[in-house]
């Protein structure tokens, strides 16, 4: 007869196997999400910026593009994370040269306002609203994902 | 007890149980798509035209304009990306929901 002390661990391990090697996408990552909602916050800010001379906030915009180029080298160094990382590369691109993708949103936005030397408020709250919704897709897309208390394990261990 | 389970029997109730599951949990996603589809060409009508009587109006220089529209291709694509990471994550809560079941199914039959 089978008990379930012996029927239990065996499922477990088996459900975790499947867990770990059949998901299709990545789970639930805190670090990203607060990463890429803090970001958000810098970017915007620094865009606020750009009724000023481009040239008085160069050394923010470098800061800021290591900033951001730190959290995609995190993106894409988490396992079937796929989506994730061409979402970045569509709002701030990064060739396989480390160049910047110049159609990719935030990098256009930088390069648009060094040839404009300042933009207009009209402008940049327009623009503004662009970068946040791209960024807005970024985290939602994480905040849907599955965290790792949902998987059934748990449900399972607490019956 | 395991030496009087009948294999065939569970597997059937396994198999009807997944298909109803697969009903349920598609027909909500493909709601929940064509809902957000709706919602975001409505959002691109009024922005583009939002867009169009700034540029009239000169209040936008054709680059900025220039620069939304690109933006703008760039933010569907992103929706388009979103909405297949979404439907991933549908995939992975439907295994996680079979395995759940499954994991159900066998206790109920071997009665633990």
């Amino acid at each position: 007869m089978l008990s379930r002390t012996f029927v239990s661990p065996v499922l477990t391990t088996i459900i975790i196997i499947c867990i770990q090697g059949c998901a299709t996408i990545s789970p639930f990552d805190q670090y990203a999400y607060v990463q890429v909602t803090a970001v958000k916050v810098d970017v915007l800010e620094l865009m606020d910026q750009s009724v000023e001379p481009y040239q008085s906030h160069e050394a923010k915009i470098g800061e800021v593009n290591t900033r951001l180029l730190k959290i995609i080298e995190y993106e894409k160094h988490r396992p079937k994370n796929g989506v994730t990382v061409k979402m970045w590369s569509k709002l701030f691109g990064v060739d396989s040269a480390g160049q910047f993708i110049s159609s990719s949103i935030i990098p256009s936005y930088w390069i648009k306002w060094k040839k404009d030397g300042k933009e207009r408020l009209i402008f940049i709250n327009e623009a503004k609203s662009q970068v946040a919704e791209g960024f807005d897709l970024i985290a939602q897309l994480e905040s849907k994902k599955i965290k790792p208390t949902d998987s059934q394990v748990n449900t399972f261990l607490s019956k | 007890m395991a030496a009087q389970l009948d294999f065939a029997v569970l597997f059937e109730q396994l198999k009807d149980q997944v298909v109803n599951l697969a009903g349920i949990s598609l027909a909500k996603y493909e709601n929940e798509a064509k809902k957000g589809a709706l919602l975001f060409l409505n959002e691109i009508k009024e922005k583009l035209a939002r867009w169009t009587l700034l540029l009239a109006d000169r209040q936008l220089t054709t680059d900025d304009f220039e620069w939304l529209v690109n933006s703008q291709k760039q933010l569907m694509e992103m929706h388009a990306l979103s909405q297949a990471g979404l439907a991933a994550i549908r995939v992975d809560q439907f295994k996680n929901s079979v395995m759940n079941m499954v994991v159900d199914t066998i206790f109920s039959f071997v009665k633990i």
